[in-house]
């Protein structure tokens, strides 16, 4: 594992001395912030349509259950937001290193390829916990002001968090097998959206739909959004990250064939 | 320090060398000379345990570039084509971070960061972000990647391509500075970058090896004799009365105004410059020029590049 830390330094000081971190960063709390306003304002709207019903009806009611009117589908769109912006955190990993000419450098240095593809995969799920800690700043309010269930908001975010590494071995892998930063990035978003819905490819109710669905990346977080944790689903993207892995380490080794 | 031995690399529908062999000696420095698309990066490349060779072995100090690859990148240091630069980066930051890659110890990085941005010249630019650097400054950067873990073998792969006529001259300089230390291998297409740093030629063509041979062996085409090139201004058969020059073996005319300009073949030593000076002052000629011809490695190489079917 010699390298890893010099590899990983750099490629953190890289990403902030780049502006692309910054862009995905803002354009990420943006997006975030606006959807939760939005889910803020209905789920206080419709809690209080129906306590002045209920309490009309002469019914002792307390505030309508926080999780499943608003934290659920908050994460279920955070789970969407990160779908969307994780491609452009990866897509410089591995393209970038290939334009500059830079992977020579670190194939020819003596640093192993694991090592290069670790470093990279932790500078990025560093940034993506940079983000995920802002999200969770947002839900904290609710922390302030309501009481939602703790264990829940945290399988929630597990579930963001799993899915979304399962985002960036996909992005890293595509940036792996290309020099353009912009073919990864939309490369990267469009093999990470067809994994996504890979359940829509086939007929549900046919043998391969029914695998199709097994693959599909968000079948396995509806779970976790309803604060539910299930280990199935934590092997499932586990796996998910080390195939992806494997693949970009194998991609690597292939650089010397081509 | 560097064997290679019968190396071939195919590409899909592509030879790119075929049988390479070669060895270069402990503090030598070799010149890698050929067209473009002879095979030099590949050779390089299959040195530094970028990509395997088809088939065919190379060591480098000992260590087999395919089975023993760590010990090979750690006694190497490899310039690619381009320079490979973190342009974002500062000189400072990136040659640090090369430290921790080539695994320079702790207690030396300092060390060996201070002395390899004073001899490559970067003491000034240390704070600088390469992407702002000249394309001097950048390959001189370079250079510095390629030697802070002072490696025993320096690949250097067309290490003045796109620089100008100064800039070129400092970066032989600097590469004429790590030899002896550091035993070199430096690829070019331009010839007189090879006279002017390298003791050996080795000529690379259509993935085959043309010539291998120390240079001052090309000079005068042989080991017993020097070529001189002579112009007088007289309205004599000159050629002629140069034949009867003792040590002069042959006469070949250049073309010239009024055909007064000679390549002599003549033995080794600088007497026969002295007596080739009398005798045309005896002689009354007007001497306009004359000198030993320094090296053939042009009229070589085009020999050796042509007869194996033209350069690209």
């Amino acid at each position: 594992m010699n390298g890893i830390t010099a590899v990983y330094g750099r490629e953190m000081r890289s990403s902030f001395n780049s502006p692309i971190a910054y862009v995905v960063t803002t354009v990420f709390l943006l997006v975030v912030g606006l959807f939760f306003m939005t889910l803020l304002r209905n789920y206080l709207s419709f809690d209080s349509f129906y306590r002045e019903r209920l309490v009309a009806m002469g019914q002792e009611v307390g505030p309508a259950d926080v999780h499943q009117y608003l934290l659920r589908r908050f994460i279920a769109t955070l789970g969407a937001i990160t779908l969307f912006v994780l491609p452009f955190v990866t897509m410089g990993s591995f393209a970038e290193e290939h334009r500059a000419g830079t992977m020579e450098l670190l194939m020819t240095s003596p640093v192993s390829q694991r090592s290069i593809v670790a470093a990279k995969f932790l500078a990025s799920t560093t940034i993506f916990l940079f983000l995920l800690l802002l999200a969770f700043g947002l839900v904290s309010i609710l922390f302030l002001h309501g009481n939602p269930h703790p264990p829940s908001v945290l399988v929630g975010f597990l579930g963001v968090f799993l899915q979304g590494e399962s985002f960036l071995v996909i992005g890293m892998f595509i940036s792996s097998l290309t020099r353009s930063q912009v073919v990864a990035g939309i490369g990267g978003l469009g093999a990470a959206l067809l994994l996504w819905l890979a359940g829509l490819l086939g007929d549900p109710t046919s043998t391969i739909g029914a695998w199709l669905n097994e693959l599909s990346l968000v079948a396995h977080f509806e779970d976790f959004t309803k604060g539910v944790l299930d280990t199935k689903h934590v092997v499932f993207y586990v796996c998910f990250i080390f195939f992806g892995l494997f693949l970009t380490l194998r991609s690597l080794e292939s650089l010397r064939y081509r | 320090m560097i064997v290679a031995e019968k190396l071939t690399k195919i590409y899909p529908g592509k030879r790119a060398i075929d049988g390479v062999s070669f060895e270069v000696k402990k503090g030598e420095i070799v010149g890698f000379l050929g067209p473009n698309g002879a095979g030099k990066t590949t050779t390089m490349r299959i040195l530094t345990c970028f990509q395997p060779a088809t088939a065919g072995t190379a060591s480098i100090a000992g260590f087999d570039v395919f089975e023993q690859a760590d010990e090979v990148k750690r006694n190497i240091g490899y310039l690619p084509e381009s320079p490979p630069l973190y342009m974002e980066m500062r000189v400072r930051e990136y040659l640090d971070f090369i430290a921790h890659i080539k695994l320079v110890p702790r207690s030396e990085r300092r060390k060996r960061l201070e002395d390899t941005l004073e001899r490559c010249g970067l003491g000034d630019v240390q704070h600088r972000i390469m992407g702002k650097l000249s394309k001097g400054y950048r390959q001189r950067v370079g250079l510095a990647q390629a030697v802070l873990h002072n490696p025993p073998v320096l690949i250097l792969d067309e290490p003045t391509s796109g620089l100008d006529p100064k800039q070129v001259v400092e970066v032989r300089r600097l590469v004429r500075g790590l030899a002896g230390e550091h035993t070199i291998i430096l690829s070019t297409h331009i010839l007189p970058e090879v006279s002017m740093t390298c003791e050996r030629v080795i000529i690379i063509n259509q993935g085959r090896i043309a010539l291998s041979q120390p240079l001052r062996e090309l000079d005068g085409g042989g080991k017993d004799q020097q070529n001189l090139i002579l112009e007088v201004q007289t309205a004599q058969d000159a050629a002629a009365a140069l034949r009867g020059v003792d040590g002069v073996r042959a006469v070949e005319g250049l073309p010239s105004p009024g055909q007064r300009r000679f390549r002599l073949q003549c033995e080794l030593g600088t007497a026969v410059r002295a007596r080739l000076a009398a005798f045309a002052v005896q002689q009354g000629w007007q001497l306009l020029e004359l000198r030993a011809q320094e090296t053939s490695l042009e009229e070589t190489y085009l020999r050796v590049v042509s007869a194996e079917g033209g350069a690209h």
